[in-house]
Order: C-alpha cells, then sequence, then structure tokens
C-alpha cells in the first residue's frame, strides 16, 4: 500500500550524478551549517565509517582531518587554500619559537602573531579603515567589500592562543604536524568555536573518551537541544527582530521593549544553540570541548556575566590580553583601564563597526563600576532578594546593550532605545499578545529555559539517560520533523559565524 | 588478561555505539525523504506533518493579516502624490509620510479576520535597494490582498547580471509571478557605456515581456549619466518609475535609502501605480508594517556570482 504511493525514484535521485556533484561542491549560496539537514545526513554516513576505523588511532585522526577540511570547504569555498597556509606556517612558526632564547624567541613570536593577525586585520577591518579614512580624512579610497572568510576570528585565536603558550613554555609544540592539524582543522568547533587552546585539546588527541551507551545519549540531547534552540527558538525570534529593525520608527515603545527581549534570546540561543552541536558531534567522536556558556542570564552581576557568557572567548580574552597588560598588578587605576581596553578589544572582535566598541567599551564601563562598587558595598551572596535584583538589573542591562548588537546604525540603537524609554505604554501589552501570539509565547518559554535552575534541568537530563538507545532515533526523527513543521522560508546562518 | 578483555569489549561496544549515532541519523532523515517523495499526506489530530521540501505557501505560525484602522488614518492612508510636482514636494510628502508612520500603532489597529487574497502573484527582483524595499512591499501586499512570492536580491548586481543570467527566467518558471517589480541601477549610475547598459535592459524587458512589471529607477543621490534614461527607453512605456528626484533620507552609508526612506519611496511607488502606472496594481498603503515575509528570499552577490 505505500509502496504505491512512494517514489522509489527518490533514492536513485538522491545518490545521483548531479546530486553527488553537488555534495561535493562549495555552494556560495548555500554554505554548510550544522542545522542543514544535508550536513546531518553526510555526518550519519561519515560515523558509520567512523565506527569501522576508531581503534586505529593514526587513520582515525587522518580521516577527521579530511572530514574537517573539506567541512570547511564545504563553509567557505576557496578560502580553504588560507586557512591551510595559516596551519602550515603557524606549526613552523611555534616550532622555531620552541628552539630559541632571549631576543630571538620574542621576535620570532611578533612576528608570528603579526603574520597571524594580518589575514584577519585585512579581510575583516580593511574596509573599516578605509571607510573611516574617507569620512575622515576625506580621502576617496575604494571599498575592497571583502568576503570574512568564516570562522577566521576563531581560528585565528585559537592560532595565537597557541603560538604565545609555545613562547611562554606552557604548552610543548605539537610533535606531529597532525597533531597540530587535527586540533586547528577539528570541524566542531572549526567556524564559529568554542575557542578551544591546544594546551586542553593535543592531550585528547592521543587518548579521547571511549564512546558508551551514556556519552551517546548525552551528545545526540546536545545536538537535538541545539537544534531546537537555534531552528526553532532563535529564529522565529529573528524574524521578528528583523522585521523591527528594518523600520524602527513605526513601532511602538512597547514593541521595541519587547524586541529587546526577543534579541537576547535570539542571541543566547543562537550561539548556545550551535555550541551545544559542536560539543554534542565531538562528544560523538570521543573529545569533549568545554562548555561556551554556563547560564549566563542568571548571572546577578556583570562579573559574573562574563564568567558565564562564552567563555572560552572571555577566557581568552583574559589570558592573551588583560593579564599580558598588565591584569590587576598595577594599582586600581591601571586595572581599571586595562579591563577597558580588553573590552574594547572584545568589542571590535565581534565586528568592523564602531557599533561593537561601543557595546564593549559599555561592558567593559560596567565591569569597572562593579569592581567599584563591590569594594565598597559587600553583599551576601546569598541573599535572595538581592540576587533576583542582580539578576533583573544585569539582565536588563546586558539586554539594552544587545542594541547595539543587533542595529545596523547607532541611529537605528538610539531611536530603539528612546522607544523603550519614552514612548512605553505597559497597557499595550494586551494588544501585543493578541497580535503576536506566537512571538509572546516563544518569549515566555525562552524564560521559562533560560531562568529554570539547573537543578531542575539535570534532574530531566539524568530522566532522558534512562530511556533504551534505540529510542533517541525517534527522538531525533520526532525533532526534525518539529523542526519542518515549524522552519521558515530561510534559515538564518548562525549569528556568530559573522564574527 | 582480565583487562585487556574489558578493554577489548568497551572497543567493540564503542564501535556498535558509533555505528548506531550513524544510523541515528541516516534513518530519520531517510524517513522524512521517503514521505517527502511519496504522495502520503499524514496528520496527527488535524495537524497537517509538512514535508521537508514543501514550498511552504502558508505561514508556519498563524500571523494575523488583515487590519481596519481608524478612518482619520485612513484618510490620511489616500494621500496621492501628483508626480508632475513631486520634486517640489518631496519634503512635505516625506514629512506627512514620516507622521503616516509614525501615528500607526497598535492602538490604532482593530484586527479582522485574514483577507482572501486573491490579488496578483508578486515577485521583486534587483540589486541592494531591492533588499530594503521588499519587507516594505511586502506589508503592501498584504494589504491588498496579493502575495511576495519571491524576493530576488542580488547586491552589487548591474543590469548586466540580470539580461545575461538565466537567474531571471528560472525564478520566473518558479514562482510564476503575475506581477514584477525591477529595482536596479544603484551601481551602475556612473556608467558611460550606456549603449551596453540600454541593449542589456531591452534584453531584460524582453525576458519578461507577457508579464505586467515595474521598473523602478535607482533612488541615487547623485546625478546619474543617463542610466535612467536607459531604463526608461527599454522598459514599456508607462513602466518605468523615476526615484532619482525622489528626496528620500539616507541611510548610514550615504549610498542607500534608510528604513523611512524605502518607506517613502514604497508610497510614492504605490502612489504611481495607482495613479499613472500603465499596469495598474492595486496598493493602498499598509495599516500594518511588518508582516511575516513568506516570499521565498534568493540573496546573490554578484561580488561572488555574476551569472554568466
Amino acid at each position: 500500500m505505500l509502496q504505491s504511493t512512494v517514489d522509489i525514484n527518490f533514492i536513485l535521485n538522491l545518490f545521483s550524478a548531479e546530486n553527488i556533484k553537488a555534495a561535493f561542491s562549495y555552494s556560495f549560496n548555500e554554505p554548510w551549517f550544522f542545522t542543514e539537514f544535508s550536513f546531518l545526513f553526510v555526518f550519519g554516513f561519515f560515523l558509520i565509517i567512523y565506527s569501522f576505523i576508531v581503534e586505529k588511532n593514526k587513520w582515525k585522526n587522518v580521516y577527521i582531518i579530511l572530514f574537517s577540511l573539506f567541512f570547511y570547504y564545504k563553509s567557505s569555498g576557496p578560502f580553504l587554500g588560507l586557512f591551510i597556509l595559516m596551519i602550515i606556517s603557524d606549526y613552523l612558526f611555534a616550532k622555531y619559537i620552541a628552539n630559541q632564547e632571549g631576543l630571538k624567541k620574542k621576535l620570532l613570536l611578533y612576528l608570528s602573531l603579526v603574520y597571524s593577525l594580518s589575514f584577519l586585520l585585512y579581510f575583516k577591518y580593511s574596509d573599516f579603515v578605509v571607510l573611516n579614512l574617507n569620512q575622515f580624512a576625506g580621502t576617496h579610497f575604494a571599498l575592497n567589500n571583502l568576503f570574512l572568510p568564516i570562522g577566521i576570528s576563531f581560528y585565528t585565536f585559537q592560532s595565537i592562543s597557541y603560538l604565545v603558550d609555545v613562547y611562554r613554555n606552557e604548552l610543548a609544540p605539537a610533535k606531529r604536524f597532525s597533531d597540530y592539524a587535527f586540533y586547528m582543522t577539528f570541524f566542531p568547533h572549526l567556524v564559529a568555536g568554542p575557542i578551544v587552546r591546544a594546551k586542553d585539546f593535543l592531550p585528547q588527541i592521543a587518548s579521547p573518551n571511549i564512546i558508551d551507551s551514556r556519552l551517546y545519549k548525552e551528545s545526540i540531547l546536545r545536538i537535538l537541544m541545539g537544534l531546537m534552540k537555534k531552528l526553532f527558538i532563535a529564529d522565529y525570534l529573528g524574524k521578528y527582530v528583523t522585521i523591527l529593525h528594518a523600520t524602527p520608527n513605526g513601532f511602538s515603545g512597547f514593541e521595541h521593549f519587547m524586541s529587546m527581549y526577543a534579541y537576547s534570546f535570539q542571541i543566547y540561543f543562537d550561539f548556545s544553540g550551535y555550541s551545544d552541536i559542536a560539543i554534542g558531534i565531538a562528544l560523538l567522536l570521543g573529545y569533549r570541548l568545554k562548555d561556551n556558556f554556563d547560564g549566563p542570564y542568571l548571572a546577578s552581576n556583570i562579573t559574573i556575566f562574563w564568567r558565564k557568557w562564552h567563555i572560552s572567548l572571555s577566557n581568552w580574552l583574559k589570558d592573551y590580553i588583560y593579564i599580558p597588560l598588565g591584569g590587576s598588578r598595577h594599582g586600581v587605576f591601571k586595572t581599571y583601564l586595562f579591563l577597558l581596553i580588553t573590552m574594547l578589544i572584545g568589542g571590535f572582535w565581534h565586528g568592523a563597526d564602531w557599533r561593537f566598541m561601543f557595546w564593549g567599551l559599555a561592558h567593559g564601563l560596567a565591569l569597572v563600576l562593579h569592581k567599584i562598587w563591590s569594594t565598597y558595598v559587600k553583599i551576601n551572596p546569598k541573599n535572595m532578594l538581592f540576587s533576583f535584583l542582580g539578576v533583573v538589573l544585569t539582565f536588563n542591562f546586558v539586554s539594552i546593550c544587545w542594541i547595539f548588537f543587533r542595529s545596523s546604525s547607532f541611529e537605528i540603537a538610539f531611536e530603539s532605545i528612546n522607544s523603550i524609554f519614552t514612548k512605553i505604554n505597559f497597557l499595550e501589552a494586551y494588544t501585543f499578545t493578541m497580535a503576536r501570539p506566537e512571538i509572546t509565547i516563544l518569549i515566555l518559554l525562552s524564560m521559562l529555559i533560560v531562568f529554570t535552575p539547573f537543578k531542575v534541568k539535570n534532574f530531566l537530563i539524568e530522566k532522558s539517560y534512562k530511556l533504551p538507545a534505540f529510542t533517541y532515533i525517534i527522538l531525533i526523527t520526532l525533532t526534525l520533523q518539529l523542526i519542518i513543521q515549524f522552519k521558515d522560508d530561510l534559515i538564518q546562518p548562525f549569528i556568530y559565524f559573522q564574527f | 588478561m582480565e583487562n585487556n578483555d574489558s578493554s577489548a569489549k568497551k572497543t567493540k561496544n564503542s564501535k556498535s555505539i558509533i555505528l548506531l549515532a550513524g544510523f541515528s541519523f541516516i534513518i530519520p532523515l531517510l524517513l522524512l525523504n521517503i514521505y517527502d517523495s511519496s504522495s502520503l499526506e499524514l496528520s496527527f489530530s488535524d495537524i497537517k506533518l509538512k514535508k521537508m521540501t514543501v514550498d511552504s505557501a502558508e505561514p508556519a505560525l498563524n500571523i494575523k493579516t488583515a487590519v481596519k484602522i481608524k478612518p482619520n488614518l485612513l484618510k490620511n492612508n489616500n494621500l496621492k502624490a501628483d508626480s508632475k510636482k513631486k520634486s517640489h514636494n518631496n519634503h512635505k510628502l516625506g514629512a506627512e509620510k514620516k507622521e503616516l508612520y509614525l501615528a500607526i500603532n497598535l492602538d490604532s489597529i482593530v484586527y479582522t479576520k485574514k483577507a482572501d487574497s486573491s490579488g496578483h502573484r508578486i515577485m521583486i527582483m534587483g540589486d541592494s535597494e531591492c533588499g530594503g524595499l521588499f519587507s516594505v512591499l511586502n506589508d503592501y501586499c498584504y494589504q491588498n490582498g496579493h502575495e511576495l512570492v519571491a524576493s530576488l536580491v542580488w547586491n552589487s548586481a548591474t543590469i548586466l547580471n540580470f539580461a545575461y543570467s538565466d537567474t531571471v527566467i528560472k525564478a520566473i518558471n518558479k514562482y510564476e509571478p503575475t506581477f514584477i517589480f525591477i529595482v536596479v541601477g544603484l551601481n551602475e549610475i556612473y556608467a558611460s557605456d550606456l549603449k551596453k547598459r540600454k541593449s542589456a535592459a531591452e534584453i531584460l524587458a524582453n525576458k519578461i515581456k507577457g508579464i505586467p512589471y515595474a521598473w523602478i529607477g535607482p533612488a541615487n543621490y547623485a546625478e546619474d549619466n543617463g542610466i535612467n534614461a536607459a531604463f526608461a527607453s527599454a522598459a514599456e512605456p508607462g513602466s518605468f518609475f523615476l526615484s532619482k528626484d525622489l528626496n528620500l533620507p539616507k541611510g548610514q552609508d550615504g549610498r542607500h535609502p534608510n528604513s523611512l526612506g524605502y518607506q517613502i519611496w514604497m508610497a510614492a511607488i504605490a502612489n504611481w501605480l495607482e495613479t499613472e502606472a500603465k499596469y495598474h496594481l492595486e496598493m493602498k498603503h499598509p495599516a500594518i508594517r511588518g508582516q511575516k515575509i513568506r516570499a521565498k528570499i534568493i540573496n546573490l552577490n554578484a561580488a561572488k556570482y555574476r551569472g554568466y
């Protein structure tokens, strides 16, 4: 009965020469993301072959490197060449740095850093420099309109951490080129982090985790949660935010207010969803990447927020910018200054635009203010009322700052903030829920997920580990169907891909 | 010995688990593909299970699409711009439109049932200015019972891309529009090879012949070298809308209109379509903006994909 209604040619079509050619070609308009079903399908086949070579460490590593390069090619096309060039040169630089002493060693480090950063600076910031020169110095240089290679901000930071760690003698350079290539290319963290440190990852290459039933369940759950966060929540909220930011001056203050929260949740679910998928995929291969988020919106102050948000970047900035600048070793004033500089650089890392600098500066100032406040005011962290007020204050501050992150100009950002503070009418809440019930539900759902205590979440996760392994196939099917059911025509790329 | 056995057992177990993981992705995706290619239509308590590649003509979630607005707003909405006086009245028009749009808020909206659309299937294509215009056009479509079926935004493109590629024909065949908006020219306002551009414009006009269209000239902020005249002569009489005299607020980059600029631009186009254009198209100003975009959005970049 079923056979008569199914077009069996679809299997032939699936493996037709045209489809196979497309599967191995780079498409500028359809770059590979973890959320592409075609990726998940190919990843399934990748795992099947992987299962046969998992115990042969050498072959397994080569296999993962090749797949990772293929993944990067599918995401960024010709920039694969640039990426390989960077890997080879950084590997050689690290070797030379480790064998030198004194001034020569230092000069080699600087040379390697300038070399690594030059690609990032050229692709990401050259147009920004030209634009500002034209605007402020009256020059007429033409813009390059360069395409930013996907993930360059992430893998440049990884290569910098590797070179600096080798220079500081905190890490021995990778013995084999294949080890370094494995670390740099490992596809789960390749294009949007987490920014993995060589000293955390290289030791795992020789002895990855053995995949057992529990690890399988943990991985699949992470991947499914990531897909749901991204495709179900973030993308839908993103649609609303996009509409509002496209024509901001026609929306009421309350709409701007809700859009601010919608974007706060969108960016969190988008990026933490990506991190969940990346961590889940790595785990399925036997490698554990560190968590990149730890309930950041539950932070009761801005300092704690930065320990919980994009943890790998925060730690990187602390270890390779804040501490080398002087950290807290040179008195109070300089500590604040270094903090501000670090956050400004952090902001600028996110994008070549003054808005990102402003966003970084705002967070830097908040961190300084919090440091001053904590010097003079001692609050018992167990005080529930103050903790609650702290969470509310921090979340709202972070949300307001996100407006600069999301808006395409200062003009729009200030217009939005102005609407929130001067034109808001909370009586519109009812109209809003009637007019946009889906957005209301999604914002409430987001709040529920974000503000649910870890204990409850962990309890539910532990319960789901008790399900038999085969039921996870059903769970995946249901999740994918749910995504299809609610998916929009246009799946938006991960926000952090652009950084 | 016992340790070795245990290790071997763990490795074997690990292999089977990874194998299971591989099939955990393949089986569901194969099932979804089978369902996709079949004529089966499964439902779960009145909810139809969607297919992977279904062209989702209906919105994923229900959003109310038609509204009534207060009479005073309707009055404002009927603003008509006399195109002959356009260049003199631009400032005034801008101010009126701004007031109009600022006036529309949730308080003024009374929701009614979704309108039954029997209007046009509209496709818009063009350069980056099309990217700014399509979401505003989408609101007009909602208001007037049309359906915006596709938006082909070809960033950095010129008339050459549209004329000498098969992209336009493919898009027409796929989305079957009954009305087309073309918004192109910003990237060639200083072009001096006008003969070549004019013949490209004629090729494009031939490609879309038979389908009513509105060819929108670029909203340029500097005098062009004649590209508007070249396009106007290639387009069917009464189908070309000259945008260059509009005084549209600039965006931050100084090249494109800002969001208000796009609204004003679209309002002027709508007035022209209702009053003077060869192909009349109902284009009352929308009472609510920011409607859900159901159109297929195709984003191309001429720097990477020239199309020919």
